[in-house]
Order: C-alpha cells, then structure tokens, then sequence
C-alpha cells in the first residue's frame, strides 16, 4: 500500500518499461486468455446492449502482464489510446485484470466519477472481484464486477432485474446455483424486447437472444473520444 | 476595396491551412492552461481529503501524533501556497512543488505507520479514505504527466520551426517552464526501492 502511494508518483518518471497496449476488438479483449468463450459471449452481448442503450461503455480487458509498468499506468494508457466511452459524457469504464501480477484495476471515465467515485469502485474491487478471483472463479469475478459496476453507472439498465449486487454479496460462495446466469439469461430475453432499436418485433427478439452469445448484434466500440483522468481504484487477488 | 478584401482573406487562407502556428500556437496554450489548473485542482483535492484522514488515523493511533502532525503541517503549508500555473515563474513553481511534495512524503509515512494498526486498517472509513487518497494520487500523476507533455508541446510549438517563425511575427510567446521533479520527490526517486514484479 505504502510502496504504491510511492509508486504513483515515480512510476511515470522512471520507468523505462513498456507496456504494450492491446489490440481492441471489441466490449471484452481477454488477452490474458482468463474468461472462458461462454463468460467473453455473455459479457460482450451485455455491454454492446448496455451502450446502445445510451449507458455507458464498460471494457474488460485481460492481459497476460503489465510489462513492468503499475497497474495504473497501464490502464491510463489503454483508456488513452482506446478512448472510450463519447466525447460529450465521458462515459467509459475499463475493468483491466493482469494475469501474471494478479493484479486488478476499475478505471473510471471523466463522467461517471459522480456514479462511481474511487471509493465504490475500490469497494466493488474489495468486496465483489477479489473474493471470487480468490476463490479462483475469474468468469464469476468479473462478471460480478461488470454487474456490480453497471449497477452504479446505469441503475436504470438493470432495474428490469431489480436485483442490486449488494444483495448478492452475502451469499455463500461455492453455491451450485449461479444468478448471474439467471439474470443474464433474462437480460438476453427482455433486453432485445425492450429497448432493441435496432430490431423490433418477436423476429427481433429471439434474433436479439440467439446473438446475445455473440457480439449483441454489433455496433460501434471504442473510440468515442471519452476521456479520462485516472479515478478509480486499484487491488491485487 | 475589394482587392484588398480578396488579399486579406487568402492571406488568412493560406495562414490557416498551412501549418504555420497560427492556430495551433494559441490553442497549444490553451491546452497547457487547462493541464495546468487540473494539476492544481487535483492537488487540492488531496488536501481536501487529509483532515479526515488524520481524524480516522487519530482515533486509533493517537500516539503516533509525530507523524501526525507532520501531515497537518505540511497539509497547511501546502494549501497556503497558491499558484496561477500558467503564470507562475520557474521558481514559483519549485516552491509549490516543494511544498506539495513534502505533503507527499508524510501522508506516505502516514500510511506505512497505519500499516501497523489492524483496527484502523479494518475501519471502513479508513478503507474508504484510503481509496479516494490512492485514487487522488493517481490522478494527480495523471494531470502532472499531461501537463508535462502539454508544456512539451507548446515550447515545441514556439522553438521548432515553421512555427517558430509564427509565433517570432505575430505572437512572441516565451518559452513556458517545465514542471521538473520536486526536490523531495528526487530524494525518493534515489533511495526508492527497486519495484519488482
């Protein structure tokens, strides 16, 4: 902790290492290979829809490591490049996992910094990603975290849900029964229906769900000019 | 009339679409000015948050008082120095370095003596703190890098040519000072431990 505070400071000044900026593909870039293909399908599915939607633009990105860079410094260098979130709200996301360092970073867009203020998202880190990644469920982890995040940045995008992610800290961990799939599942079902404004009608609908696994049916990512300034929060698992 | 009128405007065509810093000059230094007041935003935002802080510490570590009064005073030297950025002369700027980088060094020395308190470090207040002082830190680094390169940019603008030249005619801008590492932060910089991943 302490050797981190020091750390922000210099890390900008003397590293000479470099940290090598992903290619982006799309809502999910698991170039550390940690999510498996059904969690990647579930979670690009949801984010495409939640930013076609108007909320916001939440990236997982995985790498294998950081280069010798902090955690911090690499994912101010992705929310750089990649830009997400538009140019008027600032409304990006990037959840960045490393795999060698087991390290963990939310870091938040100019314009959610209200939504999301450092200490809710070091909470989400704290109390939602690490448990489960300690428990080695990385897919669950994230997707938790997702949840969790959109849950601050988009309440209204999940009240169809209407289950807050405070109430599915508690349960025990190991539990064989898995909501989130529960909620996905219905995500994928009603999300289309509703608010789909690029399909309509019952074709629209199961169109919508059988593309869920895949890419949500498209849509631009990344590159929105959104900006950032280094809120957020930072653990390791 | 309107010979002079078609002379004028292609002399401004031509301005504008060669790259000749007219425009780039003025909004190169308009980006620094907005670099600048964020650095200094951030930073008060740091000091915003050390009263709290030192309250929450102080509530279970009231004996390290050394330590904190070291963050009280350093916090009240630092807030009594304000600074326009965009005007300020070299050595004003290494003043207010200076000061905020001895903030700096006690609120670290803070954290590793809270280190040693499993209550305090337990207290969610505290956990919160620490979140928005770590996350303020980052920013600060953010806005301080991004300041640096804006300044980059703007002596480039006024010193490299063609822009040079334009800025030599119509604007005669000086060189802006570049925000170097604060004294207390070079010290950290040499006795750092190695950071190893």
């Amino acid at each position: 902790m302490s050797s981190l505070l020091f750390g922000f400071v210099l890390l900008s000044v003397t590293t000479a290492a470099e940290f090598k900026v992903p290619t982006q593909t799309g809502p999910v870039v698991d170039e550390g290979e940690m999510l498996s293909f059904e969690a990647q399908d579930k979670l690009e599915g949801f984010l495409q829809r939640l930013k076609n939607s108007g909320g916001a633009e939440v990236q997982v990105v995985t790498v294998p490591d950081l280069g010798g860079v902090s955690i911090e410094e690499a994912s101010i260098k992705i929310a750089d490049q990649w830009k997400l979130g538009n140019a008027k709200q600032d409304n990006g996301v990037i959840l960045l996992m490393s795999k060698a360092e087991r390290k963990v970073r939310i870091e938040v867009g100019q314009g959610q910094e209200g939504n999301l203020p450092d200490l809710t998202a070091s909470r989400i880190i704290r109390e939602v990603v690490i448990p489960r990644f300690k428990s080695g469920d990385i897919d669950r982890g994230v997707i938790d975290g997702v949840l969790s995040i959109v849950h601050y940045t988009d309440p209204k995008f999940l009240e169809g849900q209407n289950r807050a992610p405070e109430q599915r800290r508690g349960r025990p961990a190991g539990k064989k029964m898995d909501w989130i799939f529960f909620i996905l599942f219905f995500l994928f079902i009603l999300m289309p229906a509703f608010g789909g404004r690029r399909r309509s009608g019952l074709g629209g609908a199961l169109l919508g769900y059988g593309l869920g696994r895949g890419t949500g049916g498209g849509g631009s990512w990344g590159g929105g000019g959104g900006g950032f300034s280094g809120g957020g929060a930072s653990g390791s698992w | 009339m309107s010979l002079m009128k078609n002379v004028s405007f292609s002399f401004v065509l031509v301005l504008t679409l060669t790259a000749c810093g007219v425009q780039s000059i003025p909004q190169a230094e308009n980006a620094f000015e907005a670099a600048s007041s964020e650095v200094t935003n951030q930073y008060k935002r740091r000091a915003d948050l050390v009263p709290n802080l030192v309250n929450t510490v102080k509530g279970y570590a009231s004996h390290e008082s050394e330590t904190l009064t070291a963050v009280t005073e350093a916090r009240a030297k630092a807030t009594s120095m304000t600074i326009d950025a965009s005007k300020a002369s070299p050595d004003q700027i290494a003043k207010y370095q200076q000061a905020q980088g001895q903030l700096s060094q006690a609120l670290g020395k803070l954290m590793v003596v809270s280190e040693r308190y499993p209550e305090l470090k337990a207290d969610a207040n505290f956990r919160d703190l620490q979140a928005q002082l770590e996350g303020t830190e980052n920013r600060i680094t953010v806005a301080r890098q991004r300041l640096i390169e804006s300044i980059q940019g703007f002596n480039n603008l006024i010193t490299v040519p063609p822009t040079s030249f334009t800025n030599s005619i119509f604007y005669r801008k000086e060189k802006k000072a570049q925000w170097d590492v604060a004294e207390g932060e070079r010290e950290k910089i040499q006795t750092a431990p190695e950071v190893k991943f």
